[in-house]
C-alpha cells in the first residue's frame, strides 16, 4: 500500500496542473495515470491557443508539463489504471491495475474522456483513432473517416499530407461543425470528399484485408457502398468516469462539481474534461485544476 | 525511448542485435501517443523480466519494418535464438506483454 497526501487521477494537463500547486503547497503527491501523462494533449498535432507559445506539438508542450511535474518531486506512476475507489472513509483508496491500493486524504479526479468507438461491430480490423500512429501504412490508398468534426478534418488533411490519396469523410449530421476555414482548406485539396446526412451502416472485411462499407444517406435512405483500405474514427469523446460511478454524482457520466471542483464526497475533488461544463480546452483545464489543488490543500489542512 | 537501457538500432547494427540479444525491439515513431505508451509498458516489463530492450524510428529505418513486416506502429518484435520469433503491433498492458514474451 502507497500512501500521499494527495493521489492525482489522471496525468493530463488537468493532472499535472494541480500536481504543480500541490507539490509547491508541500503535499506528498502521486499522479496515477494509466497510459502516459499528457492525456488528450498528447494526441494534438498542433496547439495554437496556448498562451506562451504560438504553435508547439501536443507531445512536446506536455513533455515540458511532465519535466516540472516530475522535477517538483511528484511521483508519477504510469500505465497504472485506476479501476476501483473507495470513497467511504476519511482514508480515500484506490485500487490500480497493478493490483496495488493507494490511499490518500485527499483525491482530484482528472480521467478526462476517450475517443468514442466505431458505432457499428466488425471484424475489419483496419479501424484507426490515430492518424500519427497508423496513417502511414496508407500511403498511396484510400481510407473513410468518420466525423465531420475539427478533428475528423484536421485527421483528414494530416492523412493526405502524408501521402493518403483519398479521404472521404462522413458525417452523419446534415452539416459539418468544423471550423469553415479548416473545411475550405480541405476541399480545396482535392484528395478529400464529404459526405453529410451520411450514416455508416454496417463494415465488412473482405479477403484481400480491405473493408467492404455501407452507407445509408439519412435524408433519403438511399444505400451506396464503397470499399475502402481503412477507417479513421473521430465521432467525439466520452468521459471516463465508469471506476467513480456509485461513488460519484454523474451527470450524463460527467462528474458534477461546484465552483470549488468539489464533489458530493468532502475531499474528493475533479477537474478537467471529466467534469459537467461548456467550455473543454487546455486552459479551462489547467482553471479547474488549480482551483482543486488549492481547495484540496485547504481541505487537508483542515484536516489536520 | 525514455526507457534506461535502450539500444538504437539502425539497418547496420539490426541484425547483430539480434543474433546476440534475447528481448525486444520496439518499432515506434516521434510524436506517437500509442508508442510512448508501449516504450512505458516495456520498461515495466523489462524491470520483472531480464531482456535486452531496442528500438527503431520506423520512419528512419522504413526497411528493418518491412523486415518485420509491420506496417503499422507501435510495433514489438520479439528477439530469440537468433531470429524474430514473433511480431504484433498495438497496444498491450504489462501482463499481457509478458504472457507473450514467455509463450513464445
Ligand atoms: C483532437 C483534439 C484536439 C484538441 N485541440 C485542442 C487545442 O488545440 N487547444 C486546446 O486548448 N484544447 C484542445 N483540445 C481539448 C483538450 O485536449 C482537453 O480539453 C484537455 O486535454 C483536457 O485535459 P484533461 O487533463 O482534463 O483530460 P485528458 O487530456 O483527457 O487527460 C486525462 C488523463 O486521465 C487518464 N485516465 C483516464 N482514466 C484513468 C484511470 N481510470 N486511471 C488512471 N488514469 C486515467 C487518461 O489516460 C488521460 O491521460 C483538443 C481535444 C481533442 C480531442
Amino acid at each position: 500500500m502507497k500512501t500521499y497526501d494527495l493521489v492525482i487521477v489522471g496525468g493530463g494537463v488537468c493532472g499535472m496542473t494541480a500536481a504543480v500547486y500541490a507539490a509547491r503547497a508541500s503535499l506528498s503527491a502521486c499522479i496515477l495515470e494509466k497510459d502516459v501523462c499528457g492525456g488528450l494533449v498528447n494526441w494534438t498535432h498542433t496547439v495554437e491557443n496556448f498562451p506562451s507559445h504560438k504553435s508547439i506539438h501536443g507531445m512536446d508542450l506536455m513533455s515540458l508539463c511532465r519535466e516540472q511535474v516530475e522535477e517538483l518531486g511528484v511521483s508519477i506512476e504510469e500505465v497504472e489504471d485506476v479501476e476501483r475507489v473507495d470513497f467511504s472513509g476519511a482514508e480515500k483508496r484506490l485500487f490500480t491495475s497493478s493490483g496495488e491500493e493507494y490511499t490518500a486524504g485527499a483525491v482530484i479526479v482528472a480521467t478526462g474522456r476517450k475517443p468514442r468507438p466505431l458505432p457499428v461491430q466488425t471484424s475489419f480490423e483496419r479501424v484507426h483513432y490515430c492518424s500519427v500512429c497508423d496513417g502511414a501504412a496508407y500511403r498511396g490508398k484510400n481510407v473513410i473517416v468518420i466525423g465531420g468534426g475539427n478533428s475528423g478534418f484536421d485527421e483528414s488533411l494530416y492523412l493526405t499530407g502524408l501521402g493518403v490519396s483519398h479521404v472521404h469523410i462522413v458525417e452523419a449530421f446534415p452539416t459539418c461543425i468544423a471550423a469553415a476555414s479548416t473545411q475550405d482548406k480541405a476541399r480545396a485539396g482535392g484528395k478529400i470528399s464529404v459526405s453529410v446526412s451520411t450514416e455508416l451502416v454496417s463494415v465488412a472485411a473482405l479477403p484481400d484485408g480491405r473493408g467492404r462499407v455501407l452507407l445509408r444517406n439519412t435524408a433519403t435512405g438511399a444505400e451506396d457502398v464503397e470499399e475502402t483500405d481503412g477507417i479513421f474514427c473521430f465521432i467525439g469523446q466520452s468521459p471516463n468516469t465508469r471506476p467513480f460511478e456509485g461513488e460519484l454524482d454523474l451527470k450524463d457520466g460527467y462528474i458534477r462539481v461546484n465552483a470549488d471542483m468539489e464533489t458530493r464526497i468532502p475531499g474528493v475533488f475533479a477537474a478537467g474534461d471529466v467534469i459537467v461544463k461548456k467550455w473543454r480546452q487546455i486552459t479551462t483545464a489547467m482553471g479547474d485544476a488549480t482551483i482543486a489543488a488549492l481547495q484540496a490543500e485547504k481541505y487537508l489542512r483542515a484536516m489536520k | 525511448m525514455s526507457v534506461e537501457n535502450v539500444t538504437r538500432l539502425d539497418s547496420s547494427s539490426f541484425d547483430d542485435f539480434v543474433r546476440s540479444h534475447e528481448g525486444i525491439v520496439l518499432f515506434h515513431k516521434k510524436l506517437c501517443p500509442h508508442c510512448k505508451v508501449m516504450e512505458t509498458v516495456l520498461g515495466k516489463v523489462a524491470a520483472q523480466i531480464p531482456m535486452s530492450l531496442a528500438a527503431v524510428d520506423s520512419e528512419e529505418e522504413p526497411a528493418l519494418m518491412e523486415k518485420v513486416g509491420a506496417e503499422r506502429v507501435p510495433t514489438l518484435a520479439l528477439i530469440r535464438g537468433g531470429e524474430v520469433r514473433a511480431v504484433f503491433t498495438g497496444i498491450r498492458n504489462p501482463r499481457e506483454v509478458m504472457a507473450w514474451y514467455q509463450g513464445n
